[in-house]
This record gives C-alpha cells, structure tokens and sequence, in this order.
C-alpha cells in the first residue's frame, strides 16, 4: 500500500533471492563458533552461583596444575596500573567481576585448555571464597529504603541534584509538558493502572562466540559474532587498555542480535588469555550462559494515568515508571521518557523515569528498547478509555494521532510520519472488518513507535574488470542488509542486483561503522552506498572524459547509461566500466555518511484475535496482522519478516517468556524447555500491510523497519485478552496461570 | 535570543530547569551562554572536538553536525541523549 506519490524504482521493491542463502541452508556460513586457528585453545568462563556476593578471595593454583590447562585469567588481569578490583569500571566489572559478583552466572575466571573438557574440568577447580550477600531482585522493593545496596557508591541522579545517601535509583528523570496535574483534574474521563512486565531475553538462536589471537607483536585479531566490529574494537580497546588501532575484527555470520549482541563478553576475555597464552583462543557460551551472563531487556513497573475529554480529546498523561538495569547502571527508564507518548498528540504530559540496579544481568537492548512496557500501559489505557467512551478504540487513536508538526516525546516537532495511514490502514484491512465469532474470543489493536537512527557508516565499492561491482560493508548483516544494501547500489549505478556483489569486511579494510542496531543499516548504511554510488559515477565520468575527448561535466549519466553531450557515443555502467577500468587501472571509491540520530521515526499498529481457554487460561492466537509504516521497502520479502519476526517475539513477551528467579537470585528457567518461546505450533501466519510513506530525510525514502513491530504486541494482545474474558490485565507474561488468576480460578 | 531545551538526563545539572534562554548566533556561542548560566553543564554538552558522543542537537526540528551553525532567533535548540536501539 504506497499513501504517497513514490518514484519507480527498478531494483528497489524487487525481491530477489539472498546471495547468502545457500551458504546458510546448507551449513556452509561461518558463525563465530564455527571459528578455527592453528594451535587454537578453548577457553570457559566460570560464573557465580550466587547473586550477589563480596569475593574475598580465588585461588586458581589448583586450576593451573591441571595438565591441559595454559592460562587462567581473573579480574584481577583487567586492572589499570593502580586500580583496585573495587574500582574496575563497569564495563570490565560486567565482563568479569571484579569485588563483587552482582548477579547470578557474573563471570568471576575463565580458562584457556588444550581442549574443552579440560577447560571445564579446570574450571571447577578454581576456588572461589565468597560472602553471601541477600539479593533484591524486584524493581520496586530495589527502591525502598533498606534495600540491599548493590554499589556503595551510588547516588540517585535527580532534578535536585544527588541523593545524599547510597541507592539502588540511578537517575530520576523528570518530563513535563504543559500542565498536567490541572489538566487531569479537567478531564471528563480519566484512567489508571498499574502496569509490570518481566525481564526477558532476546532469545537469538546462536550462543555467544569469540575467538581472539594476541601476536607478540601486540597485534590482535578477534572473530567475532557481534552486532558492530567497530563498538566491539573500541570496547575491547577501552577493557584491555590497549590501543584501538592494534585491534582488528573479523565479523562472522551472526545469528541474530536484537540488541542483545551490541556488548562484549568474551571478547576481551579470550584476547586475554590469548596473550597470556601465545595461542588463540576460542570462547563460546552455552545457553545457560546466554540467559544468566548476558544482557535481556529489562522488567518494568509502570503506573500511569490517562485523561480525555468527554469527545475523546486526550488531554493529559501521567506516568511513573520504573525499569531495571541489571547489575549497573543504565538509561532504560530515559528510553522510555522519550517514547512514551509519541503516538498521540497530548499537550500536557508528566512522566517520571526511575532507572533502577537489582541482582540480575546488566540489562541490554531489544529491539526498540524500553518501548514495548511503555506502550504495554499506554495502548491498555486508550483501550479502556475507548471503551469508557463507547468509541471504536481505532477512530479514538486516529483522532489523536501524531503528525507532521506534533510535538514529539522529545520535545521536537514531527517530521514527515506515517502513524495516521498505518491506523487508517488497519481500520481498512479486511482483518479489522472481519466478524470475530465465537464464545471467548476477543480482538485488540495498539499502536508503537521508535525513533530509528542513522549514525555512521562506511563502505567500499570496486569496480570488477567485467563490469561488476564489489560493495564491501563494514555494517554487522543481521537481516539480510547486505542485500537491501547491494540494491541499492544497483539502483543508483544503474546495474542489476546480479551485479552486485556485497560482502562483510573487517575494521582494518573500511571506514568507521557504528553498531548495527535501532534499525539504522538499510537507511545509514544505505547513505554511505548510495554516496559511494555517486562518487562512483563521478569517478567513471573522469576516466571517460579523457577516453571520449569531451569534457567531464557534460556527461551525461541517467538510467544507467552513460552518453556524451552530443549523443553520438553512450554505454551501459557495465559496458564502460569493461572499457575505462577492464583495460585501466583499478577503481574503487567509498561512501561515508554521519547520517545523525534523527531518522523521522517509525510507527507500527498491530491488531490480533485471541480465544482464551477459560478451564486452562490457555491463550491461543487465532489471528494476527501487523500494519507498518515502512518508509520504502526495499526488500518487501524481508521487510514483511522484520514484522512477523517482531509480531512472534512479542507474542512470546506477552504470553510466556519470562526470567523466573527463586528467593536468592538464581534463575531457575535457564533452557529453553523451561523459558517457554513460542515456537510455530503457538503462532498463526502473521498478516502484514506495508504502508510506503517515504522519509524524506534517505534518498530512496528508506525507514528502517526493525524496532517498532516489537512494541504492540504486549499491548494488542493484553487488549484482546480483556475483550475476551472481561478482565484487564496489567501484568506480563499472560501465562495458563496468570490468566486463571485474574479470571478467579485459581487463588493468586 | 533561543530557547535551549535541557534534556532529563542533564536536568540534574540545571536544578531541574527545562527552558533556558540563552544568546548567541551560533549553536557554540548558546552553548556558552547556557554553560555561563549553569556552570555544571561546562564539557558536558560540548567540547573541543565538537558535540558531545553521548548527545545530539537539533536547531528548530533539524538536527545540526557543525556547531558552529547559525541560530535563528527565537528558535528552540533541543539537546538530547543519542540512543539507537537493538
């Protein structure tokens, strides 16, 4: 569905196959585990059992007599000429501890062994002494006064200035517009809850791996499946206080990151005890180490408040939200400031932000981090507020819908958005208009957002003495970019997508990339290819200039033909590359873009059909469409998988996923035959309704497409739930249990 | 004059403060006069290499890479947290 006037394209919203796909199903791709060196050792991090503990002491001597063992390395490895291990910056301490261990499977010392099974073997002996320490694991208790401090050193960033005393609260962030405690009291129809969802992980498929070689020389190379070389370079660098220039990064196949693979883990630790070693050295988690010692997306609790008029003017929004960082510190809560109410226009808005440390694993991105809590509250409170008003919950959203010129969640005006078309859209769709028959059955919509961004980005493109060309990226291809990206650089020089050969290259061979994540590479990366295409043409119109005898800037270039001011000579791209680089010397250009933080936003709408089983509360799906403003899509196939992917991840989040902790902080659910993902018996096909409003800030309108359909599932199928069993629901997961719970079956 | 919109994360730093006008024609020149009215903002937003990594500002609804841009009067200057996202 294209809602504005869009150029034609001739290889952009084709869908051709992935040149990576062979390699994949047939085993053939290379992921970080699938790494091997020469004299290659295996490495194992052995973690804390406990959540939170002082360490008073490891002895690793018996670790060190075991025959097959090389190397062991603690902390106390990582120190900077005069620093103690309480004084380790975070960044190191979350990589391995350093005075303290402050969640349940923290690296404390890893091994390097001739094999695995020694390194193991080593590992359990390594003596540990610790000081059990009593863990706070809830977001809330983490705030009370009394609470188990987890840094002595913490103080409260507020408005005012510090907090006085130690606390778990890194930073009170206070949002206002307008003024909404008048305002809510003017309001014909206000509603409220209190809203609490559960940390949960990412869930990609392949465990973390690393593989690391230190030369004597100082010069390191790491392999590594992460989702930026470049962040990973600069992260290692800044742990091992090593300069960033003797530190090269090979990316591998990586499958699957959503946010969760942007830090390091054993990419410094693998380096380390490469050096201390001489060997490389491979590293790679299970997945109980990718659930206790990684990074999932953060629990919340939420109280808000919504107000309108009696004709369905929101008017006012308040809410007070409360998001875990893990074991130090972070900025989940001042995400979610600036989200929380960017798909409506309210004036008046007061949201308070509390980011909060608690005894579990140092919380990462998910997709569009923080957002999906906010909406979880926001969407549930429209819902309701609709149904207070007697108003059809989509007209509701459309008539407070953010447009261009809104001021947005950050305090800026909107540019060009699309959050209008996509909710016109579902109220269209044959889903939404579609009777929902049946006893226990219930039907929910909500919408989301997230900024999306650009930042920068690299890449090299050689011009092949056949006329071909080689676009190397430097950008982590976590959905298929090297194909969004081999596009379009076909549709700039005017070749075909077969002319395009586009591969990962490493931080040595390409320009600086920032990390691949808020669904920046199709729109930044694409930049820097579409820039470097220019420059291609450009530099193709110089060497035919001499060749032609005319001059460079009468050259005319369109529709991939090149052709002189009078017409009499002309050639396809390849026909002149063969001729001015096949019989010449080699040409290869670069594109480099800072494509900024602003990329106009994403919105996505999803609407979903439920029956609830109401002897097992057993949720079913029985119907699902995710509705996108997508920008252009360049790869539809692939953009309509970003959708179902984020549709399927957020009905996991919403009905089961969940990190389940006894009373002393151990994670007791740390497979996945006890963290229960949906799998493709749980989830119907998931519909998608691409609504094309091209950003005016790419020049092929690209917006990226990753983060936002994460955001309303929690909220769509919460709605539903209600809808179909008249119980709200406000806290996640939705599971048989909970469902019973709230319906009155079993006891809480 | 222009209107320079404190973000959360430094509000701290400004008391609380959200609005704060401030004099210059450049984005460097209100900086420094923001810097002048809340000395503890000084190297927080700017420093000699240009913005800050960990923000971003934006003239009017445009984000800006050169600080040594033109403000216009009257226009709001947004400083905020740069996020990306997973």
């Amino acid at each position: 569905m294209v809602m504005a006037d869009k150029p034609k394209y001739r290889v952009i919203g084709t869908r051709p196959l992935r040149p990576d796909a062979i390699d994949k199903v047939t085993g053939r791709a290379q992921y970080g585990a699938d790494t091997r060196q020469n004299g290659m050792l295996r490495g194992y991090v052995l973690r804390s059992p406990h959540a939170h503990a002082n360490i008073k002491s490891i002895d690793v001597s018996k670790a060190l007599a075991h025959p097959g063992v090389k190397a062991v390395v603690t902390a106390a490895d990582f120190l900077a000429p005069g620093q103690d291990l309480a004084q380790l910056p975070d960044l190191t301490a979350n990589v391995m501890a350093g005075s303290k261990t402050l969640y349940h499977g923290h690296a404390v010392a890893a091994v390097a062994a001739i094999d695995d099974e020694s390194a193991r073997d080593a590992a359990g002996l390594i003596e540990v002494e610790y000081d059990v320490l009593p863990p706070v694991l809830d977001v809330r208790e983490a705030m009370l006064p009394g609470a188990p401090i987890l840094h002595e050193a913490m103080r409260t960033r507020t408005p005012e200035g510090p907090s006085a005393d130690p606390s778990n609260v890194v930073a009170h962030a206070v949002v206002v517009f307008g003024d909404p405690e008048t305002a809510m009291g003017e309001c014909d129809v206000v509603v409220e809850g209190d809203f609490s969802t559960r940390m949960v992980h990412q869930g990609y498929i392949e465990p973390q791996a690393a593989t690391a070689m230190w030369n004597p020389d100082g010069q390191v190379t790491i392999w590594t499946a992460h989702q930026g070389s470049f962040p990973a370079r600069q992260s290692t660098a800044t742990i091992l206080n090593h300069p960033i220039s003797k530190i090269r990064v090979v990316l591998t196949e990586i499958g699957g990151g959503f946010g969760g693979k942007i830090a390091v883990y054993l990419e410094p630790v693998a380096a380390m005890l490469s050096k201390k070693t001489g060997h490389p050295v491979k590293l790679q988690m299970d997945r109980v180490d990718v659930f206790e010692g990684t990074g999932p997306t953060p629990g919340t609790s939420i109280r808000a408040k919504l107000g309108a008029t009696k004709d369905g003017k929101l008017k006012a929004y308040m809410a007070d939200m409360a998001y875990e960082n893990g074991a130090y510190a972070g900025t989940a809560a001042n995400y979610a400031t600036m989200v929380a109410t960017a798909c409506y226009d309210i004036e008046h808005v007061r949201l308070d932000g509390y980011d909060v440390v608690v005894n579990k694993p140092r919380t990462q991105d998910y997709r569009a981090p923080s957002s999906p809590a906010a909406a979880f509250a926001m969407e549930q409170l429209v819902d309701q507020l609709a149904e207070k008003l007697n108003m059809d919950p989509e007209k509701l959203r459309l008539q407070n819908s953010s447009r261009e010129g809104t001021r947005g969640s950050m305090g800026m005006p909107f540019a060009r958005i699309g959050h209008e078309e996509i909710v016109q859209a579902a109220l269209d769709s044959d889903h939404y208009n579609s009777p929902l028959e049946g006893p226990n059955r219930g039907r929910g919509t909500a919408s989301g957002y997230w900024f999306n961004v650009g930042l920068r980005s690299s890449v090299n493109v050689t011009v092949q003495p056949d006329g071909t060309v080689a676009l190397a990226v430097g950008s982590t291809d976590l959905s298929g970019t090297r194909t969004s990206l081999a596009m379009q650089l076909a549709e700039t020089i005017g070749v075909e997508f077969d002319d395009v050969k586009s591969l990962e290259v490493d931080t040595d061979s390409v320009g600086y990339n920032d990390v691949t994540a808020g669904s920046r590479v199709t729109f930044g990366t694409g930049m820097a290819t579409y820039e470097a295409g220019k420059n291609l043409i450009a530099a193709m119109k110089e060497r035919l200039a001499a060749t032609w005898n005319v001059p460079e800037d009468e050259i005319q270039f369109e529709e991939g033909k090149f052709s002189s001011p009078d017409g009499s000579k002309s050639g396809t791209f390849k026909e002149i590359a063969q001729l001015v680089v096949g019989r010449g010397p080699g040409l290869t250009v670069s594109g480099s873009v800072n494509a900024g933080f602003l990329q106009g936003g994403g919105f996505a709408h999803h609407i979903v059909d439920v029956e609830v089983d109401p002897d097992t509360g057993k949720v079913q799906v029985l119907r699902y469409t995710a509705v996108q403003d997508v920008g252009t899509a360049v790869h539809p196939a692939y953009v309509e998988g970003q959708l179902q992917g984020g549709a399927v991840q957020g009905i996991g989040w919403a009905l089961n996923e969940e990190y389940f902790y006894d009373d002393s902080g151990r994670m007791l659910n740390s497979s996945f035959l006890d963290y229960r993902m949906p799998t493709t018996l749980d989830v119907p096909m998931i519909d998608t309704i691409l609504v094309e409003v091209p950003n005016p800030l790419h020049p092929f309108g690209v917006r990226g497409v990753g983060e936002p359909p994460i955001v309303p599932p929690l909220a769509a199928i919460a709605n539903a739930v209600a809808h179909a069993t008249g119980v709200r629901q406000y806290q996640l997961p939705m599971s048989p249990r909970r469902i019973l719970q709230t319906t009155g079956k079993i006891e809480e | 004059m222009a209107t320079v919109i404190v973000p959360a994360v430094l509000r701290p730093l400004t008391g609380g403060v959200t609005r704060v006008d401030a004099t210059g024609s450049t984005v460097h020149e209100v900086i420094d006069d923001l810097v002048r009215q809340y000395g503890q903002l000084k190297d927080r937003i700017i420093d000699d290499n240009g913005v800050r990594p960990e923000l971003f500002i934006a003239v009017a609804g445009q984000e800006i890479f050169d600080i040594t841009q033109a403000v216009p009067a009257g226009a709001e200057v947004n400083i905020l947290p740069a996020i990306a996202g997973g």
